[in-house]
């Protein structure tokens, strides 16, 4: 009877912790979304840079930056969930 | 960057027309006394400037500058009384070329201006473009 | 995401001392072309470059950069209608190239800031 109430107990907080983990994962979606649009935007303007169209130099530059940028922010991120989840991994239950 | 190359392009073009008006004055001096074959006086020589302009162009500030036609000009000739010159007409006076020094002088001195402010205003775009490059690591 | 907002705030005024630019070295390739006036760019700084119509028959901007280049007019002409004074257009260029140094200077040092938040100082 108790050990049941106690599971009940745990269940009721997995159902109230759901939508944070959900939470996360979606913020990291669209995270990932806007790096991806980042990059797509400094591709284009390459692309037209080599087809000779009038980009402004400095356009040019900050764009290209900003996606770089995005991307170093990527990389740190995956760096620290990867280190948080090695962190996971190693501790002993 | 084909922005860019479009901003040398208008100091080249202005840079290009300056030196022809600056060939066309030193010809002009040159044949400050000259008559053509046929015992006409040379008639100095005068580039006209024309702004391409595009109501487009304008609006992305691209306004170059071309010399449409060089032409002759229509200025009266110097008259000059020498009855001893075997180019004398009856009355006694003698046509030079309509070349005037002090004007052409002081075009060449105008033209050289203008050349050099194009020619700095083309250096500025250059050290914009370096600097903007060197921000860009 | 805001990360580049302040890049982005700097980004219209940049295109506009770029814009200047482009009008200063046309003024000076013509300046000594019959019939030419000077040109100069409008930006309302006020309203986030987005330039005012305040009378029914002005020109909306059509061009994303929210500025115009219109003609000076000033009332002093030389002898071929041509209005450009080499001194000022030099003294315009010379100042608006500080100007988008300035702000070229505003907008890689705000990416580059974070940049270094990112790569946490090193």
């Amino acid at each position: 009877m108790e050990i049941r109430a106690v599971e009940g107990f745990l269940r009721e907080r997995e159902k109230s912790r759901k939508p944070e983990g959900g939470d996360f994962f979606q913020e990291l979606g669209k995270f990932l979304h806007w790096v991806n649009k980042e990059q797509k935007k400094s591709e284009s303007i390459k692309e037209a840079v080599l087809r000779g169209e009038e980009v402004p130099l400095h356009q040019m530059v900050v764009e290209l930056e900003k996606a770089s940028l995005a991307l170093n922010l990527l990389l740190q991120i995956r760096n620290k969930l990867l280190e948080a989840f090695q962190e996971l991994n190693r501790m002993q239950v | 960057m084909m922005e860019l190359f479009r901003t040398f392009d208008i100091s080249a073009s202005g840079m290009r027309a300056q030196r022809i008006r600056m060939n066309t004055l030193a010809s002009n001096l040159a044949n400050f006394e000259s008559y053509r074959v046929t015992g006409e006086p040379f008639r100095k020589l005068e580039p006209i400037f024309e702004a391409v302009e595009t109501p487009e162009g304008v609006q992305k500030g691209y306004v170059p500058v071309r010399v449409r036609e060089i032409r002759e000009s229509e200025e009266p000739f110097r008259l000059v009384f020498d009855p001893t010159n075997p180019r004398a007409d009856g009355e006694g006076f003698v046509r030079y070329p309509n070349v005037e020094l002090v004007k052409e002088m002081a075009d060449m001195i105008s033209a050289m201006r203008s050349y050099e402010a194009n020619l700095n205003a083309f250096r500025t775009t250059r050290e914009l473009a370096q600097r903007t490059l060197e921000l860009w690591r | 995401m805001e990360l580049f907002k302040g890049a982005d705030k700097v980004m219209p005024y940049l295109n506009y001392a770029w814009k200047r630019h482009r009008v200063i070295v046309s003024n000076l390739a013509n300046a000594d072309t019959p019939n030419y006036r000077t040109k100069e760019v409008a930006f309302n700084l006020e309203e986030g470059g987005q330039l005012k119509t305040t009378h029914p028959k002005h020109f909306k901007p059509t061009s994303s950069e929210n500025f115009r280049v219109f003609e000076v007019r000033k009332r002093l002409l030389g002898n071929d209608l041509n209005d450009v004074s080499l001194e000022e257009e030099m003294a315009k260029l010379n100042q608006n190239r500080i100007a988008y140094e300035v702000y070229m200077r505003f907008a890689t040092g705000s990416l580059q800031k974070l940049n270094n938040v990112i790569r946490e100082g090193r």
